[in-house]
């Protein structure tokens, strides 16, 4: 269902540009405390998959 | 930088009483981005006293200019602060980037007149408003900073729905 019709401009502007407004309504429900600590929660999982995909491509390399 | 080492710097900060505000990727999650960001930066006031209570405050986590030679002798004290105005900086726990002058707002004191209070971690802490973050990345102009516009600009008009809703 397209809701971009019943968005404000500057909404409808940060859409444009890729912004994902989903997740910006599940921060804007937490704490700033809360989103704090997901920021480093998703900081750990970037750090995980990173070097997952080192091990692949050194295994790769082997 | 994890978050125990943001919890125990803001209770170090607040503790000793230090005026400070927390500006740049850290301030901009706490007000909802979902951008990452594993830096802290913070605005501070230069008065006196408060460097004093600033350099005190860190003394604990071994400060040290980030991106200088290892055997460079410094020491992040009053009269350290006092000499310089923006400092990058490593501690034990990562990052920390001290402000004496943020671009777009000047000196704390002109930068608090764009901060509210949070509690974050129990500790009460002021935070750039989106207002202020949107001033900075524009005045700043780097495309870093341009990128996070329209996401805080966005933030800006969902908070204002939600002020005139209640």
């Amino acid at each position: 269902m397209d809701r971009s019709r019943d968005l404000t401009y500057p909404l409808k502007e940060a859409l444009e540009d890729g912004v994902d407004l989903t997740q910006l309504y599940e921060r804007l429900r937490l704490t700033p405390t809360e989103r704090i600590k997901k920021n480093f929660q998703m900081l750990q999982l970037a750090q995980e998959l990173r070097k997952a995909g080192q091990k692949d491509r050194d295994g790769i390399r082997r | 930088m994890t978050e125990s080492d943001v919890e125990r710097l803001l209770g170090e900060l607040y503790g000793q009483g230090v005026k400070f505000i927390i500006i740049g990727g850290m301030a901009a999650t706490a007000q909802g981005s979902a951008y990452l960001t594993a830096d802290l930066d913070l605005c501070y006031s230069r008065d006196r006293e408060n460097l004093e209570k600033l350099a005190g405050a860190l003394a604990p986590f071994h400060t040290k200019l980030r991106d200088t030679p290892e055997n460079l002798p410094f020491s992040l004290d009053a009269l350290a602060l006092r000499s310089g105005l923006n400092f990058t900086l490593t501690t034990d726990f990562g990052d920390l980037d001290l402000f004496g002058e943020v671009f777009g707002l000047g000196s704390y004191e002109e930068a608090v007149r764009f901060s509210q209070e949070m509690e974050l971690f129990a500790v009460p802490c002021k935070v750039l408003t989106l207002e202020g973050l949107v001033k900075t990345k524009e005045a700043t102009g780097r495309p870093k900073d341009l990128r996070l516009l329209p996401e805080l600009k966005a933030l800006l008009e969902l908070q204002k729905s939600q002020k005139k809703e209640s």
